[in-house]
């Protein structure tokens, strides 16, 4: 068996199952069809869920084709802009979409860009027979499909994954993951994510192995589906991200566990966006009774343009935590403390081994470029077969972030913009320096975010604004929007109708929260001298009490952050190692 | 757990909903504003789907997360769900969400 896909995740017999040859005479034929119709290197749009999209996307593969993974057709007016913004980029003139999809698609195309494309619908097409196929002899270096998880709404960056990429990077998480062919993959992560379409589905099929598929929305409506297929389809490997661990434990009830037992679970990989530890700890011990073992929670480092995994806590162990100075780490110093040093602490976990075959890993000085030693923290930068050629037709960014060299003169890195530290061997996150926010898993980006806001409020309109994120103290990542407000009306209640506002249109546009808002004077958003909004400036002064307020609305863990970092900004307390 | 073919009132959905609303905030019920957007208690798109989810296995009804945007308040809210409560019956039958 290769394949399972499950319409609901609860019920087996809405399953429908591939063996390895099924899928394979599947892909023959999708692929003939392509071949029928497009040259070899086309780009080819895939939307459908479950099956469809499985047969489609590997016909796309075994055509010679690039495929490109869409998300569902949102009403949602930014979602929308985004696709066109994809499809543009992409240049590709066929979408490939299940049956369902294809009259969902010919209502609501419009400004999504998808109307340019000639919609190929799998059931209606009549296809090809198996044996039409022809070889294209793909080589590693061909482009196997682009990933767009990068770049803001209006300037979508697509990260082209190659044949090579693929084969490596599975190869990779088998090894990471201590999983065999035996093992049985699986999980509720969307197919227009790296995470999804890469570890959840292409990682298994590669190795031999097989995967259960079933839809995020299911997941996201009914968070103890994931729960049950997990029981149901005795899955060894699904992951999430850290949301994913949270939403389960506030949400599932011991009634809707009833019956189900994880003792099959041997990898439960928390990754794609910051781990809390305190989420981590909470889970195994909220399904401890229904046979999770405390050794299956693993901890992931990883990006799209790594392919997907970069590293992976070691299996048959828990993760190792280490206890980290809070307000020290705020300023980029990693120093481990005792639980009785009498600060508050961060607990960090460990995303496992920083060296790998796949990897070749340094830690450097974002301004120097100069290479940290272990227990220094600075920006990873990573090289190695798994890192992909550069962003889709970008060729300025694609040299500035793939192509960096270190002060000492080696060369080829990818910037990642993420911020860690080496420590005893295990690589551990601290932070980010590209300004993209992430939230629920999903990448969104400061401007677009600043935008909205600025249209949300008259007193608004004139000012400018900073979005960043500030990470709590157990923690989550938090949206934090710093905004100029001028009005003459600065009374409490004008000023608390503002805030509303700005969290209505942001949650209406972008449908995340924003549990921080700060309303300042004019000119206390800090900027470069040629204009340029200073996220990070922006947010240590509002940290460390700098930036005139006028009125603030704070989440319980923001104000916490708040308080605690306004004690240890007092005088004396800067102690250097 | 209520029968699924009961028919709720509207008194029955909005304290329902500005409980499951406070719950999230970890507020008490009766500090949830009815007038006041959603927003205001932190709902994001996770807990928005989460909310469709148990009202959909309560009420047998389909609701979509993207259309809570529209209705950001409880009561409007609660105008949404009443809506597709009283259009339950003229759905052909196994078109809503499972139950467990």
């Amino acid at each position: 068996m290769a394949l399972v896909a499950c319409a609901d995740p609860v019920d087996a017999t809405g399953d429908t199952v591939f063996t390895y040859a099924e899928l394979d005479t599947e892909a023959r034929r999708v692929a003939a069809g392509l071949q029928r119709e497009l040259a070899p290197g086309s780009r080819v749009l895939v939307r459908a869920e479950g099956a469809e999209f499985v047969r489609g996307f590997l016909g796309c593969l075994y055509a010679g084709m690039v495929a490109v993974p869409l998300p569902p057709i949102s009403d949602n007016r930014r979602h929308r802009e985004r696709m066109a913004a994809v499809v543009a980029d992409t240049q590709a003139d066929v979408v490939l979409v299940s049956a369902e999809d294809r009259q969902r698609i010919a209502d609501r195309t419009r400004d999504t860009g998808l109307e340019a494309a000639r919609p190929l619908a799998l059931t209606e097409m009549e296809l090809p027979a198996a044996e039409d196929w022809k070889d294209p002899s793909a080589g590693t270096s061909d482009i196997a499909f682009i990933q767009y998880t990068s770049g803001s709404t209006s300037r979508p960056k697509g990260v082209p994954v190659s044949h090579g990429n693929i084969l490596g990077n599975a190869a990779h998480s088998m090894r990471m993951t201590g999983a065999t062919r035996a093992d049985r993959w699986g999980g509720w992560l969307p197919m227009h994510h790296d995470f999804g379409l890469v570890y959840q589905l292409l990682t298994p099929l590669v190795m031999g192995a097989s995967t259960a598929l079933m839809d995020a929305s299911a997941f996201l409506r009914r968070p103890y589906s994931w729960l049950r297929l997990i029981h149901r389809c005795g899955i060894t490997v699904s992951g999430g991200p850290n949301f994913a661990y949270d939403l389960c434990c506030r949400t599932v009830t011991d009634e809707q566990m009833a019956g189900v037992d994880l003792s099959s679970w041997s990898s439960a990989v928390n990754g794609s966006e910051p781990i809390s530890a305190a989420v981590m700890a909470r889970f195994a011990e909220r399904f401890a009774p229904f046979g999770l073992r405390p050794a299956a929670m693993t901890a992931g480092y990883g990006l799209a343009e790594g392919t997907v995994c970069v590293t992976l806590s070691p299996p048959r162990v828990p993760p190792t935590v280490t206890r980290v100075d809070a307000v020290r780490l705020s300023r980029d110093e990693f120093v481990p403390v005792g639980p009785d040093a009498g600060v508050e602490a961060r607990m960090l976990v460990g995303c496992g081994p920083a060296h790998t075959d796949e990897f070749d890993l340094r830690i450097v000085d974002p301004a120097s470029l100069r290479v940290r030693a272990d227990g220094e923290v600075g920006e990873i930068w990573l090289r190695g077969p798994s890192v992909v050629q550069g962003y889709w037709q970008r060729e300025e960014e694609s040299r500035e972030s793939f192509d960096a060299t270190t002060a000492e003169g080696e060369g080829g890195f990818l910037r990642t913009g993420d911020l860690g530290v080496v420590h005893e061997g295990q690589l551990y996150i601290t932070g980010r320096i590209k300004e993209v926010l992430v939230v629920n898993g999903r990448n969104l980006y400061p401007h677009d975010i600043e935008e909205v806001a600025r249209e949300s409020h008259p007193a608004l309109s004139t000012g400018v604004g900073a979005a960043f994120t500030a990470f709590s103290l157990d923690g989550a990542e938090q949206v934090v929007l710093v905004h100029e407000y001028q009005s003459t009306d600065r009374g409490e209640t004008a000023l608390a109708e503002a805030v509303s506002r700005i969290r209505a249109r942001v949650a209406a546009e972008f449908a995340v929260a924003l549990p921080g808002v700060i309303l300042v004077r004019r000119g206390q958003v800090r900027r470069t001298s040629s204009g340029k909004i200073q996220r990070a400036g922006t947010r240590q002064a509002w940290l460390e009490g700098a930036l005139r307020v006028l009125h603030q609305d704070l989440s319980e863990p923001l104000t916490r952050l708040l308080a605690r970092h306004r004690t240890a900004s007092e005088p004396g307390e800067m102690t250097r190692r | 757990m209520p029968s699924q073919n009961h028919l709720p009132s509207r008194e029955e959905v909005s304290a329902w909903l500005a409980e499951r609303v406070a719950r999230h905030a970890r507020l008490r019920p009766q500090d949830v504003e009815a007038d006041r957007p959603l927003t205001d208690y932190g709902l994001d798109s996770v807990s928005v789907f989460v909310l469709c989810g148990e009202f959909e296995d309560r009420h047998r009804v389909q609701v979509e997360p993207t259309s809570v945007w529209e209705h950001p308040t409880v009561r409007t809210l609660t105008d949404l769900l009443m809506e597709s409560v009283a259009a339950r019956d003229t759905l052909p039958s196994g078109t809503s969400g499972g139950d467990l």
